[in-house]
C-alpha cells in the first residue's frame, strides 16, 4: 500500500508542478537566446539589451529561489489539503495504516523538493554558461574555482579524502530537507486539532518550533562537537588539511546528521500518532 | 455473534459537551437501517466513530467482531455527506484510484451506474455540477462489495429521478450478507427502503425499531413519527 | 415507477393486497411464474425483506406457491382463487354500502338503484 499511496501523491504534484517546471525552463532558455543575440551585440559594442538582460538576470534568480520555497510550501499544503480538508475523509478512510501514509507523503515531499532543486541548479547553471551578465560570468567562474580547488585536493590528499565530508556533506543537506517536511507535516497535524483556524494555527505552531529547535539546536551541536574537538584549535581548514585530515569536519556533520535523523524520526511518530488518535475533520 | 456492527456504551464528548451518551446497538447482516435525528443529535459524529475518523470518549466499537482499523476499513464503505474530491482528477482516475486501493470495487458496476446517469468518465470532476459530483461520489461508494456501508446523506442535493434510480439501486444491491446504514433528512424518500430505524435525539438512542413495527404501533408513517418525537 | 403505498400502514399488508390484486385481475395468471423477491422489491420501491414477508405470508395463505428451485407460483387451486375473488368481492360491496349509506341512501334504496341500473 505504501507503494500506491507514493504513486498517487506524486501523481498528484506532478501534475501542479510539471507546468512550472516547463516555465523556468522555457525562461531560462529564453534568457540563453536572448543573451546569445546580446552577445552578438556587444561584439559590435551595441549595449541595447544590457539592461533587459540585467533584469531577466534577476527574475531567474528569484525564480530559482521562489522554485525551491514554493516547492516546500506546496508540499506542506498538499498535506493539510489531503489529510485534514475534505478531502481527508476519503484519504482517512482508505485501507492503509497512518504510518503509511505519512512516510508516504514524506517521501513524495523530499523528492519534489530534490527535482525542485536540479531544475533551479540546472536552469541557474545553464544560464550561467550563455550569459552576458557580469553576476552570472563571476558566479560561473567562482563554480569553475571551486571545481579547481576540489580537484587539486584530490590530486594532493588523494579522493577519499574528500570523499568522506562530501558524502556527509550531501547527507546532511538531505536529512535536513526531510527533517524540514516531516516539521511541516507535524505544525499541520498540530494545527488540525484546533477546531477553527487550522491554517492559521498551522503557522503559529510552525513558528513557534521552529524558534525552540533552533536554539536548541545550534547549542547541542555545539556543546557535542566541543566533547569530541577543540573548536579554535581544529576547525581551521588550512590545519586539516596539512594534516591531511578533515576528521573534526566530519565529526561535526556526523553529530549534526544524526540529530537531524533523530528530530526527522520524532517529527514523523509524532505526526502519525497525532493523526491516528486525534484527527478533527471538520 | 453474527452482528456486523456492534456498538456498546458508545459516549463522545468534548469538553463538558456531551454529542453521544452511552449509545448502544446491534446490526446484523442484511439490514438496510436509517439513522434518523435533528441536527445536532450526535448523527454525524457516530457515523465518524464507526469509519475511524474520531474517537470515542469510552464505549466500544466492533465491526465484524473488530475494533475500527484497517480490516474494518476493506469493509466498510463510507459516503460522507462531503465533497470529498481533490478537483484535478477525472471521474476516470478517480475510479481508478478506488480500484487499486479496494480490493472489493466492482468496475463493471461502477461504469454501469456512471452510464446510466449519463456521467463521462473522463470528465474532469472539477467541470461537474454539484449534484453530478455527489452522484459520483456515491456510484464510487456503492460500487464497492462492501458489508457495511454507511450512507451520510446519500440523496440531499439530488434531482428527483436520480434519488428514484439511486434508491434502486440501493434496493438492487440488496445482499443478505451485507447491511446499510443511511442517516438522512429526507425521511418519507426513503422509509419504503428501510427495514429498521434509529432515532437519535440528545446524543441518545430513543427509539431503534422495525419500521413496520412502528407502523403498526403507532398507525403513522415514519416520517410523522420523527416529526411527533422530535416536535420543536 | 414505484407502486402507491401509504407509509402510514405496514408495508407489506399492501403488497399483499397488490398482488393479490394482480392476481384476481390476472396479471398474474393461475400457475403463472412470479417475478423474483428482489424484482418486486425494485418495482415496488421497497425493502426486499418487506417483501419477502410479504411473499412469504402470501404463502401460508395458499395464494403463492413456492418451489425452492424454481422460484414462487400463482397457485392453480379453484378454491384458494375463488375465495380470494369472493374477499374482495365482499371488500367492494361493503365499502360500496357504506359509501351509499353516507350518502343518505337505505339498502332497499340501493338494490333498487342497481336493478334499474
Amino acid at each position: 500500500m505504501l507503494g500506491k499511496i507514493i504513486k498517487y501523491d506524486f501523481k498528484n504534484h506532478f501534475k501542479m508542478f510539471i507546468t512550472i517546471y516547463l516555465c523556468v525552463i522555457a525562461a531560462t532558455l529564453f534568457a540563453c537566446g536572448l543573451s546569445g543575440i546580446n552577445r552578438l551585440l556587444l561584439d559590435k559594442d551595441i549595449q541595447v539589451l544590457n539592461i533587459t538582460i540585467g533584469l531577466l538576470t534577476g527574475i531567474i534568480i528569484v525564480a530559482a529561489i521562489a522554485l525551491n520555497v514554493l516547492t516546500f510550501l506546496i508540499v506542506i499544503y498538499n498535506f493539510y489539503k489531503s489529510m485534514v480538508t475534505n478531502e481527508g475523509y476519503l484519504t482517512n478512510t482508505l485501507p492503509v495504516t497512518k504510518t503509511e501514509l505519512v512516510i508516504g507523503k514524506n517521501i513524495v515531499g523530499f523528492i519534489m523538493c530534490i527535482i525542485s532543486i536540479l531544475v533551479s541548479f540546472g536552469c541557474l547553471l545553464l544560464y550561467s554558461v550563455c550569459s552576458t551578465s557580469p553576476i552570472m560570468k563571476s558566479f560561473f567562474e567562482s563554480l569553475k574555482n571551486a571545481f579547481k580547488s576540489f580537484n587539486m585536493i584530490i590530486d594532493e590528499n588523494g579522493f577519499s579524502f574528500i570523499a568522506f565530508p562530501l558524502i556527509l556533506f550531501i547527507a546532511t543537506a538531505f536529512i535536513q530537507l526531510y527533517g524540514n517536511i516531516t516539521y511541516g507535516y507535524l505544525c499541520v497535524s498540530l494545527g488540525q486539532i484546533m477546531n477553527k483556524n487550522k491554517l492559521l494555527w498551522t503557522i503559529i505552531f510552525a513558528v513557534g518550533i521552529n524558534f525552540i529547535l533552533q536554539t536548541v539546536s545550534s547549542f547541542l551541536v555545539a556543546i557535542l562537537s566541543t566533547l569530541f574537538i577543540n573548536i579554535n584549535r581544529d576547525l581551521d581548514l588550512a590545519v586539516m588539511v596539512q594534516n591531511n585530515s578533515l576528521m573534526p569536519f566530519n565529526i561535526m556533520f556526523i553529530i549534526s546528521f544524526v540529530l537531524d535523523l533523530i528530530l526527522a524520526m520524532v517529527f514523523s511518530i509524532a505526526t502519525i500518532k497525532i493523526l491516528d488518535k486525534k484527527l478533527n475533520l471538520e | 455473534m453474527n452482528e456486523l456492527l456492534s456498538l456498546n456504551g458508545i459516549t463522545k464528548a468534548y469538553g463538558a459537551n456531551t454529542v453521544l451518551d452511552n449509545v448502544s446497538f446491534q446490526i446484523k447482516p442484511g439490514r438496510i437501517v436509517g439513522l434518523l435525528g435533528p441536527n445536532g443529535s450526535g448523527k454525524t459524529t457516530l457515523i465518524k466513530i464507526i469509519n475511524s475518523l474520531c474517537t470515542p470518549t469510552s464505549g466500544e466499537v466492533l465491526i465484524q467482531g473488530n475494533r475500527p482499523g484497517i480490516e474494518s476499513k476493506k469493509i466498510v464503505s463510507y459516503l460522507p455527506d462531503k465533497l470529498y474530491f481533490n478537483d484535478y482528477m477525472t471521474v476516470k482516475e478517480l475510479m481508478e484510484y478506488y480500484m487499486d486501493f479496494y480490493n472489493d470495487f466492482n468496475q463493471d458496476k461502477c461504469l454501469t451506474l456512471l452510464s446510466n446517469l449519463q456521467i463521462d468518465v473522463n470528465a474532469k470532476i472539477k467541470t461537474l455540477s454539484k449534484g453530478t459530483k455527489e452522484k459520483v461520489q456515491l456510484i464510487m461508494v456503492m460500487s464497492r462489495e462492501a458489508l457495511l456501508y454507511v450512507l451520510d446523506e446519500p440523496i440531499g442535493g439530488v434531482d428527483p429521478a436520480s434519488r428514484d434510480y439511486i434508491l434502486n439501486t440501493i434496493i438492487n444491491n440488496y445482499n443478505p450478507e451485507a447491511s446499510i446504514i443511511i442517516s438522512t433528512h429526507l425521511i418519507s424518500d426513503i422509509e419504503t427502503i428501510l427495514d429498521d430505524c434509529i432515532f437519535l435525539q440528545n446524543g441518545r438512542i430513543v427509539v431503534y425499531n422495525s419500521v413496520e413495527a412502528l407502523r403498526m404501533d403507532k398507525n403513522m408513517s415514519i416520517d410523522e413519527l420523527f416529526r411527533e418525537v422530535f416536535r420543536c | 415507477m414505484a407502486w402507491k403505498l401509504d407509509t402510514k400502514k405496514p408495508i407489506y399488508l399492501q403488497i399483499m393486497d397488490e398482488v393479490k390484486a394482480r392476481i384476481v385481475s390476472g396479471t398474474y395468471s393461475p400457475g403463472d411464474k412470479l417475478p423474483s423477491v428482489r424484482e418486486l422489491a425494485v418495482e415496488a420501491g421497497v425493502n426486499p425483506n418487506t417483501m419477502q414477508k410479504a411473499m412469504s405470508e402470501l404463502e401460508r395463505t395458499g395464494l403463492v406457491i413456492s418451489n425452492r428451485t424454481q422460484g414462487r407460483f400463482v397457485t392453480e387451486d379453484e378454491k384458494v382463487l375463488k375465495s380470494i375473488r369472493k374477499d374482495n368481492l365482499e371488500t367492494v360491496l361493503n365499502d360500496f354500502f357504506k359509501t351509499m349509506e353516507n350518502l343518505g341512501y337505505t339498502r332497499e334504496d340501493v338494490k333498487k338503484i342497481v336493478k334499474d341500473y
